[in-house]
């Protein structure tokens, strides 16, 4: 198996449009929660998200967007078929492709691919509905479909950076992103590509987030610097974000011979399901605790090896709980793990979660730093044998785990080494 | 339809056509469909090729002049559609190539007459059907025969084989390949006429380069120009028929072939006769 190794990253999230912005906020707990204004009115008591900035996508007229000054050129036509969450990933991603000093020709090359993760645009997806029922099928866009179901992302990226090798899209709700980031390094690692691009993105709307409020799993605090509390024993939901983080996997070797920077290597990675409920955590994260021993494995590593871990835990109830229980299993009670949820900061941000907490912990790898976990101010009594990490700690270290969980009890368990 | 509902229709089309469109939903005349229907296509287009719709003449082509492809013709379709209170069957959009086969097809629908679409002109797909040359060696997207002549276009992409050796980083369209397309149009002149005295090309499907005189070329054709061709036959006497040709592109004459001959029908090889020099390389 070939080493696989991070070297492009790029990002439109709650807590900063850049690598360095992301940076400085995660290390000095700059959290990306507001009061979100289309909030306000509705009955669910939901008030607070963690929108992102500079880019105003609120339109379903892709045409009225604001978009940033430093966007990838679009024709009219690719404009058109955007979703919103496809605007952030472009962005992104030309970041990453940037950051990976990629040219033309090596990102539209046969040995280079693109996965995506998003749940689609549930915005647009009613805009269009809505008006075929109004007006019939005859009256809708043409690119009304491209521009809003599960798929969008990777339509509209793979055509836009002409990508040649492999590419497809994940939907495993808020583990899809790790599931597109470990089958990328498959790729890699088995040869079969050289490169792989993967892009995690969501809208960050009402019309993504409020519907959670549907299943009681959003916080109700009006308090953005408190809300989204992973871990904290008053914890009452997760807070919704959006944006996109894309994240360039690379055989070791063409990556050295380009002079990329080498964030971290890849070590392994590992999944495992609940069988269980359709939303609800199995209460003892069984999947959870599979999907980090198959990481393990993979990786050839002893848990007691591993310096920090970047919890899923999204600050509700059930799911710290069940995460904290896997840990537990996992992990001996005198382990050295440090343990954090950087969802304190950034909020949830679904299929974009695993992608964006993977792709901190690539960077904090090779800064040297680990990420704390705000907003705790009493400690859940659960988290007794697990060290939860308060403060950012400073220094280098030489591995890092990242885990997420979706629906249907689909965990991802990944692990990257200091390279 | 209400004078809101319309704006909303007409948004971001050039102030002209909504005032025009203002006006049509009272009196329906059909000498605003021109000013309405070209601000709709504006409105649609990329933006560089706007001041292109601006200065459209009846046979600027929609594909290959304005680049609107079937996707934007379907939003261009749904906005006249809405904004004329008309509706517009797919298998009749499809017959549409031109701005004056949009204009004409509206002033029926709105007089409540039938369109007759113009039979003489073929698509890209009719001609790759007709001729026996094909991509990536086909320089002919649209064609329209006339009794004694024919027109065509051909858009140069830049991804044509020979633009890539041709030249080393500066691609040009080869000026023996605009005799070729010119070549290729009088073929399916040829092929297509339905004449008698042409049955023979007719049958055999192909026509067969003989001469050229008097060529010139006036200009240097680079990707994202369209080729103007058109042929008008001097003579005909089986198997030979003569043409001149001319290719423009905005505007300028790019080149022109005073006799272009071509032989068609059964042709017979003649024995080759030994030649006095032989290659050396």
């Amino acid at each position: 198996m070939r080493s696989v190794v991070v070297s492009g990253l790029g990002f439109v999230t709650c807590v900063g449009n850049d690598k360095a912005d992301v940076s400085e906020s995660l290390r000095s707990q700059r959290n990306g929660i507001v009061r979100f204004p289309p909030f306000e009115g509705s009955d669910s008591m939901v008030r607070v998200a963690g929108p992102v900035k500079g880019f105003d996508v609120s339109s379903t007229d892709q045409e009225d967007w604001t978009l940033p000054g430093d966007m990838p050129p679009l024709r009219m036509e690719q404009l058109r078929s955007l979703a919103p969450h496809g605007a952030y990933a472009l962005h992104a991603a030309a970041q990453a492709i940037a950051d990976a000093r990629l040219g033309r020709d090596e990102v539209s090359s046969p040995r280079t691919g693109m996965y995506t993760a998003s749940s689609g645009s549930s915005m647009m997806q009613f805009s269009h509905i809505d008006r075929m029922h109004r007006l019939g099928p005859r009256r809708c866009p043409p690119q009304g479909i491209v521009s809003s179901i599960a798929g969008t992302l990777n339509f509209n990226l793979v055509s836009y950076f002409k990508i040649l090798g492999s590419s497809t899209g994940f939907v495993s709700a808020c583990a899809s992103s790790g599931h597109a980031l470990g089958h990328a390094v498959d790729e890699v690692a088995l040869g079969r590509q050289d490169r792989m691009i993967v892009v995690g993105a969501e809208d960050s709307n009402a019309d993504t987030i409020l519907p959670f409020a549907g299943l009681r799993a959003l916080s109700v605090s009006g308090d953005p610097d408190t809300a989204s509390r992973p871990f904290d024993r008053q914890r009452d939901g997760f807070v919704g974000t959006g944006g996109a983080v894309v994240m360039i996997v690379e055989e070791e070797g063409a990556a050295i011979a380009r002079d990329a920077p080498i964030y971290a290597r890849v070590a392994g990675w590992g999944q495992g399901s609940d069988g269980f409920h359709s939303m609800m955590p199995h209460p003892r994260g069984e999947g959870l605790v599979r999907a980090m021993r198959n990481a393990l494995a993979e990786a050839g590593l002893a848990p007691e090896r591993i310096d920090y871990l970047n919890a899923h835990a999204t600050s509700t109830q059930a799911g710290d709980f069940a995460e904290l229980t896997a840990i537990r299993e996992v992990f001996s009670t005198d382990a050295r793990v440090q343990v954090s949820s950087t969802k304190a900061l950034t909020g949830h941000g679904l299929s974009l979660s695993s992608i964006m907490e993977s792709a901190f912990c690539a960077m904090a790898l090779k800064e040297g730093w680990m990420p704390a976990s705000a907003h705790i101010t009493e400690l859940d009594p659960a988290a007794d044998g697990v060290n939860i990490l308060r403060e950012t700690r400073h220094g280098d270290y030489a591995l890092a785990m990242s885990n997420s969980s979706g629906f249907g009890g689909a965990n991802v368990s990944v692990i990257f080494e200091r390279a | 339809m209400t004078p809101e509902q319309l704006n909303e229709s007409m948004r971001r089309c050039p102030p002209d056509a909504v005032e025009a469109a203002l006006a049509f939903q009272t009196n329906r005349d059909p000498a605003l469909i021109p000013t309405i229907v070209l601000g709709i296509i504006e409105r649609f287009v990329e933006p560089d090729m706007r001041p292109k719709v601006r200065a459209a003449k009846d046979e600027t082509r929609l594909n290959d002049e304005l680049g609107i492809d079937s996707l934007i013709m379907v939003e261009i379709v749904m906005t006249i559609e809405e904004v004329l209170q008309v509706s517009a069957p797919d298998e009749e959009l499809r017959t549409l190539r031109t701005i004056g086969d949009i204009k004409k097809y509206l002033d029926a629908k709105i007089r409540g007459i039938p369109y007759a679409p113009d039979s003489g002109t073929l698509s890209a797909e009719a001609i790759a059907a007709a001729l026996p040359q094909q991509p990536p060696f086909l320089f002919l997207q649209s064609a329209k025969l006339a009794p004694d002549s024919a027109s065509g276009s051909y858009r140069i992409s830049g991804n044509e084989p020979a633009i890539l050796g041709h030249f080393k980083d500066e691609p040009v369209f080869p000026a023996s390949l605009m005799i070729e397309a010119l070549g290729q149009l009088a073929s399916l002149f040829l092929i297509k006429s339905g004449k008698p005295e042409f049955e023979g090309a007719r049958s055999t499907g192909k026509a067969w380069f003989s001469t050229a005189d008097m060529v010139r070329c006036q200009r240097v054709c680079r990707p994202a120009d369209t080729l103007c061709i058109n042929v008008k036959l001097l003579r005909a006497r089986a198997p030979l028929a003569t043409f001149s040709g001319t290719i423009d592109v905005d505007g300028q004459r790019a080149a022109s072939v005073g006799e272009l001959t071509l032989a068609y029908g059964e042709i017979q090889p003649c024995a080759a006769e030994p030649l006095t020099s032989q290659c050396e390389a």
